[in-house]
């Protein structure tokens, strides 16, 4: 019996012992723009948590900050190529445009890329299409950029009263650059006009804010940009105290920032998305293989106790279209 | 130890049982395999059909409920017709509402698009479109709800547009309510269909595209299913019913059971699959389970049959071990066996059968004890019988001895006359003398072939009645006779009415065989004895006579002889040669006489000497003879070996006359070879001495080795000087002396006489 149990022992040993030689676990390297973007990296845990990947014995996590540093980004990109990542998670439009530049500049295989959230890589020309991307690159895009006329549309049912959109973006940025285009196309159509705020790489995002009073907008708009996005929390402090109607597109953007009106997906939502294509790159899917994906629902929130601040009613119509409502009371 | 027998028994039965079950486990496993998985294939298939069919009909209502809304929303709209922001609340509320609906659009009369309004894009007045032409437009405009083709935007997600006619009137659609429905939400409800333990569903267009997937980016990429087993069956005929139960590969290659439903609204298809393995592992755990209990069932029938064959194998093991006892002769065997059934049956009649063998034994053992009893006693009677010669002494014994052994009261023996009418000799033992043996002489004399009379078993015969008055109770006749002539008649009388009885009929039978024998023996013996003498006397006559003629010729012979001489001497001068040639011849011719003469004197010598045995040395006799004959060998050259030596017990006399003839004729008949030699010798046959006499000469024929020995025979080959009574003479004293003697011989080549003599 003992040579019997001995053998069933092996016998069940063998598998836990293949496991252990296959199971080195996968390393992904987080490559995080800015702290404002935290959220992503929460969406992404939880999400490949939930596929049954353990964080230590599967999955290794290494994260580095870039600090909304484009040089940094590469750096980071370059080290994490040099380590040999599993996956490269990142967010942002233009953080992606850049780790895209650096990993194709690379030796084949490329380590393969997955943005949890970008604005628009079709949209900004950094990658070619959705059904077919890059080689070794996919996502979950917010669809920011095409969101932009949709965003002036509700700008305009949510405040009837809005003529003057101040739109405050990077001069330098793709994703900015083609909302700009896109904005200026159709605010004529619905009987807006676009004031155009460029953040120049080298200048200060509030310093550019502070030029735009009630007396020039209506309403403060956000363009995807690294550094408008990073300063959205004190955008929306500043849109406050000038009683200036701020628009912004994530949850997470108005969920805490104080903004006004927000209409777009969530960074942790769509991270959470974009767990199940890491996923599938781990167990050996190609990048190639998997389209790039759009989010699941778009929300309205609106944000009353803001409302309330700088004098702004909204419609019972409104309210009842909303996703959201942040603070104040349900007045229904 | 082997038992063949009960081997090929349990050989026998395992092979029908490994053939029986084969065939059953065969038949089993074919009928399985053809009709029982493939009822169990289409059980599972009909159940993922329901599956499929429920996830259709979810289908249908997602669809449905767009529909609903639309139309719902279509109707509202109407209300509002004359306010355009009332009407856009409608349709943005709609939007909010229904997450599915990407985008909807309010066309009007002429297909003129009146509003449009989408979740993400911006539509205004500039982007209205004429969709007259469309059917989106055409058919809702007609009265009945559209429902497109699956599309694929550049964002990759699947859409279809839902148009329904938005009515004031039964009669007449007043507008049309077309929406671009994101199917990305059927993801949700598609990767929620359990199948089993690992099966999955997923959705295909009319055309075969991919509309929902478990794995989205499949559905993103605008897969085309048409390799697919069950898609290309859906599409060949999708009216038809899915063909339940089969196996082909699935969607990743492994053999899967599938089936699909047909979503009624679109023509769409839900197909369910599971790997072949996985669902119809219940079926082979109840395969092998299945197996596993024939298998133990088998076992366990060869296990019984085993046990069961032995009940029968072991009592034949032990009924032929027994028969091989009793057939070594061990009848008091008897076989051990309570099997309780017919082995049982079988032993005890086979017991039966050893207790009948045995007692038929001892009763064959006691008969034979009986006959050998019988035996013994006839030895007894006829031992003495056989020795004694006087007939009358001889029948006396032979009846005292009969009585005694028999036990018989009296006896008496009859002998008849050479008529056999008379008795010629009557003896009696103990019976009175009134047997009157006549009657039943004429008895068997008219019937011819004798055989004793019992008169135990016929009371009423005369020739008994008169020893029956005497008291003896049972009576035998026993006939005496010499082949088929009967010469006497024994009567043997007991007072015992059950002694003489027809059992004893062999035995009694016997003893007056053995007794004729007796009889026959004794007569023949004194004719012999008789003989015998006469013919002694014969030869003591001839001896004499002999004797007497020869001394009687002898005289005038010498008279010839010396008459002859004279003549030669004194009258040769006056005779011619003729005639002294003629006197010659005379001469010789009565020297010859006397030769012959002399040797006949000899031979009727023989026998009469009187003269006492002694030890002879061969060789003194040998070298003694030849001292008489050594010029004859001379003169012809012959060479004469003696090799052996031997002693020889007899008259020395004799010995001398047999080597003197034997060796003079081993130097005549050695004939005109070139060496001529004779070799003498003896050898020591044990008890005797076998003495021989070879020469090199002409041989004698076979034809003639007997006749040689007859007194006055010569070969005529050449001419000899015996008178013809050597080798007669040779033999008479060698046979007298007890011995033997013979020749060994062919023509030419050489002869050797031997004879044996009594060794000294």
């Amino acid at each position: 019996m003992t040579r019997h149990g001995a053998f069933a022992l092996a016998l069940l040993l063998l598998p836990a012992l293949v496991t252990a030689a296959h199971a080195a676990p996968s390393r992904i390297g987080i490559l995080l723009p800015g702290q404002e973007w935290m959220s992503a990296v929460d969406g992404l845990k939880d999400g490949l948590k939930d596929l049954g990947y353990v964080e230590g014995r599967d999955i290794l996590y290494t994260m580095d900050n870039a600090n909304r540093d484009q040089a940094r980004v590469a750096e980071i990109t370059r080290r994490f190529m040099a380590e040999r990542v599993d996956v490269l998670f990142t967010i942002t439009n233009t953080a992606l445009k850049t780790v895209i530049a650096v990993t194709k500049a690379g030796a084949p295989p490329r380590v393969p890329v997955v943005f949890g959230s970008a604005s628009g890589p079709v949209e900004s020309g950094i990658v070619p299409a959705y059904a077919t991307p890059d080689t070794h690159v996919t996502g979950v895009t917010s669809g920011s950029i095409e969101l932009v006329g949709k965003r002036l549309e509700i700008l305009k049912e949510v405040l009837p009263d809005v003529r003057r959109v101040a739109l405050i973006g990077e001069r330098e940025a793709d994703s900015s650059l083609k909302a700009f285009a896109l904005a200026a196309e159709l605010a004529p159509k619905l009987g807006l006009s676009v004031i155009e705020l460029r953040v120049a790489p080298t200048e200060d995002t509030m310093e550019v804010a502070r030029r735009v009073t009630r007396k020039e907008a209506d309403a403060l708009f956000l363009v995807p940009s690294l550094k408008t996005v990073g300063a959205t929390t004190q955008l929306a402090a500043y849109a406050r105290s000038v009683r200036l109607p701020f628009i912004v597109y994530q949850v997470e953007h108005i969920r805490k920032s104080g903004a006004l009106v927000a209409y777009g997906s969530s960074y942790y939502l769509q991270s959470r998305q974009a767990a199940v294509l890491v996923s599938k790159i781990l167990k050996g899917a190609s990048p190639a293989q998997l389209p790039i994906e759009r989010p699941r629902l778009h929300h309205l929130i609106l944000n009353l106790d803001t409302a309330a601040e700088i004098g702004v009613r909204f419609s019972p119509e409104i309210l009842n279209r909303a996703d959201e409502l942040i603070g104040g009371r349900r007045a229904r | 130890m082997g038992h063949p027998a009960s081997r090929t028994i349990r050989s026998r039965l395992f092979l029908v049982l490994i053939v029986a079950f084969g065939t059953i486990v065969g038949i089993a496993a074919t009928v399985w395999r053809l009709s029982i998985e493939p009822a169990l294939r289409l059980g599972i298939a009909r159940e993922r059909l329901q599956i499929a069919r429920r996830a259709a009909d979810q289908i249908e209502q997602f669809l449905e409920r767009r529909i609903a809304e639309l139309v719902e929303a279509a109707e509202l709209s109407l209300l509002w017709a004359e306010d355009p922001r009332r009407r856009r609340e409608t349709l943005v509320r709609l939007l909010k509402l229904a997450p599915a609906l990407q985008e909807v659009s309010l066309v009007g009369a002429g297909g003129r698009e009146l509003y449009r309004l989408s979740r993400t894009a911006v539509y205004t007045e500039g982007d209205l479109r004429h969709l007259e032409d469309e059917e989106r437009f055409r058919r809702p405009w007609a009265g009945e709800v559209y429902v497109g083709e699956v599309y694929h935007p550049a964002t990759a997600e699947p859409h279809v547009t839902i148009a329904v006619p938005v009515r004031l009137t039964r009669r007449q659609a007043a507008a049309v309510l077309a929406a671009e429905v994101n199917l990305k939400t059927l993801w949700e409800s598609i990767s929620h269909i359990k199948v089993g333990r690992a099966g999955m569903g997923f959705v295909v267009d009319r055309h075969g595209l991919l509309v929902a997937h478990p794995d989205y980016s499949k559905v993103l990429m605008g897969t085309k299913m048409t390799r697919h087993h069950e898609v290309r069956e859906f599409l060949t005929s999708p009216a038809r019913d899915p063909g339940l139960g089969q196996i082909a590969p699935g969607e990743d290659g492994r053999p899967s059971i599938g089936t699909y439903a047909v979503v009624r609204r679109t023509g769409w298809a839900v197909i369910v699959e599971e790997p072949a393995a996985v669902a119809l592992a219940e079926v082979r755990t109840l395969e092998r389970w299945a197996l596993v209990l024939v298998l133990l069932a088998v076992g366990g029938v060869f296990v019984m049959s085993y046990r069961f064959s032995r009940r029968i194998t072991r009592p034949l093991g032990e009924l032929t071990r027994g028969v091989e006892r009793i057939a070594e002769g061990d009848l008091s065997h008897r076989l051990a066996i309570v099997t309780g059934d017919e082995v049982e049956t079988l032993a005890r009649q086979f017991n039966g059968m050893a207790e009948r063998l045995q007692r038929s034994y001892v009763a064959l053992e006691a008969k034979i004890e009986e006959n050998t009893r019988d035996l013994q006693a006839l030895y007894a009677i006829t031992t003495p019988i056989s020795g004694a010669t006087d007939l009358r002494g001889v029948l006396e014994n032979a009846l005292g001895r009969i009585v005694q052994v028999t036990g018989v009261d009296g006896a008496a023996i009859q002998l008849l006359d050479e008529q056999h009418r008379e008795p010629a000799l009557v003896v009696l033992h103990g019976l009175p003398s009134f047997v009157a043996p006549d009657v039943v002489g004429a008895r068997w004399h008219d019937s011819g072939a004798a055989e004793p009379v019992l008169t135990a078993s016929a009371p009423d015969d005369p020739a008994s009645s008169g020893l029956r008055k005497a008291g003896f109770a049972s009576v035998a006749f026993l006939p005496l006779s010499a082949g088929a002539s009967l010469f006497g008649v024994m009567t043997l009388a007991s007072r015992h009415p059950d002694r003489l009885v027809e059992r004893e009929r062999p035995l009694l039978g016997a003893i007056a065989h053995q007794i004729s024998v007796a009889v026959q023996n004794a007569r023949l013996y004194e004719e012999a004895r008789r003989a015998m003498a006469a013919l002694e006397a014969k030869n003591v006559e001839l001896d004499s006579f002999v004797y007497s003629v020869s001394h009687d010729l002898k005289a005038p012979l010498v008279t010839l002889h010396g008459m002859t001489g004279i003549v030669l001497e004194d009258y040769s001068a006056k005779l011619d040669r003729a005639g002294v040639h003629y006197l010659e011849r005379i001469q010789a011719n009565v020297e010859q006489m006397e030769r012959l003469i002399q040797d006949l004197l000899v031979l009727s010598r023989v026998g009469r000497e009187g003269r006492t045995a002694e030890s002879v040395n061969m060789r003194e006799v040998v070298d003694d003879v030849l001292a008489g004959l050594g010029h004859l060998a001379e003169e012809r050259g012959v060479k004469v070996v003696v090799r052996d030596d031997a002693v020889l017990r007899g008259i020395r006399t004799q010995i001398e006359q047999v080597y003197a003839n034997l060796i003079g004729n081993a130097i005549k008949y050695a004939g005109d070879i070139a060496t001529p030699l004779v070799e003498i010798g003896a050898i020591d046959r044990g008890e005797h001495v076998e003495c021989y006499v070879r020469d090199n000469g002409i041989g004698i024929d076979p034809s003639y080795h007997q006749k040689v020995f007859e007194i006055f025979q010569r070969l005529k080959e050449i001419e000899a000087e015996g008178t013809g009574v050597g080798l007669a003479l040779v033999k008479k004293i060698v046979e007298g002396a007890g011995g033997r003697v013979w020749v060994e011989s062919t023509r030419r080549q050489g002869a050797t006489f031997r004879f044996t003599w009594p060794k000294g």
